[in-house]
């Protein structure tokens, strides 16, 4: 169901439409009002949640990613949606920040980030579709993991 | 994205202008392991005017680093400020990198 104000961008799932679908966000955001700290934000939740689908939801081929934003008067809805393999990107550990440089992981930084800059974060398997919701709020300056709604 | 190289008295200073994310990165990582390949072993890497750094950056500094400490050579990073400072230190990367405010404090202490 699409609802009144969405707008959607789809791509192929490839490393190469990064820049487009990150531009599309951050148009989005910009029109919808929020300040460039803001949109800096934004645009780096939407860029960890986008590249891991871009680099991992087609494993043995190709595919696409469509992402849809909606803006109310105090929020950005941002969604994105694949029909790759089933992967919940909430489910991964948080890195461990207390290692040091020999024992730092490289991987586990990019769902970690965009939780700290997001005010909600929300993922669902459909019967063929992966669809990670990710909502931007315009009042509250720190991210409010338990928040809900519009 | 734009990697500019210099050398001087056995120290490299690599200068990164504009945005590094996943598909920037790449080039950043490769241009450090060229010069290390070629033998070098210090280097400064000056992010003053980097405006955008995600993940894949921070994986490309801290592979660098590490590959740096197993060769017994060393990275600085200095130019640090806004939301590129704070992705570093909500990582927790502030603590376990070399990083100082600018080039000649990191030349310092190299």
């Amino acid at each position: 169901m699409t609802l009144p104000g969405t707008q959607h961008l789809s791509r192929p799932a490839e490393l190469a439409s990064l820049p487009s679908l990150k531009a599309f966000v951050i148009a989005a955001a910009e029109e919808a009002g929020f300040t460039t700290d803001q949109c800096q934000r934004i645009e780096l939740a939407v860029d960890e949640l986008l590249t891991n689908v871009l680099l991992y939801a087609y494993p043995q081929g190709h595919g696409g990613v469509t992402i849809s934003c909606r803006a109310t008067p105090d929020a950005l809805r941002v969604t994105i949606t694949d029909q790759g393999r089933p992967f919940n990107p909430l489910t991964a550990p948080d890195p461990d920040l207390d290692s040091d440089l020999e024992q730092r992981q490289l991987g586990g930084l990019g769902i970690f980030l965009a939780r700290r800059v997001a005010n909600l974060l929300s993922y669902r398997r459909s019967e063929t579709s992966n669809i990670l919701t990710v909502c931007f709020s315009k009042e509250s300056p720190e991210p409010a993991p338990q928040k809900q709604g519009e | 994205m734009e990697v500019v190289t210099s050398k001087a008295d056995g120290l490299v200073t690599i200068t990164v202008t504009g945005r590094m994310d996943a598909v920037t990165a790449p080039a950043f990582q490769q241009e450090v392991q060229s010069c290390i390949e070629a033998g070098e072993r210090r280097f400064i890497i000056d992010l003053a005017a980097l405006e955008y750094i995600s993940s894949a950056g921070l994986r490309s500094m801290l592979f660098l680093a590490k590959k740096l400490k197993g060769c017994e050579g060393c990275m600085a990073l200095c130019g640090l400020a806004g939301m590129v400072k704070e992705v570093f230190d909500i990582s927790g990367f502030s603590t376990i990198l070399a990083i100082y405010p600018d080039v000649a404090e990191a030349g310092r202490n190299l």
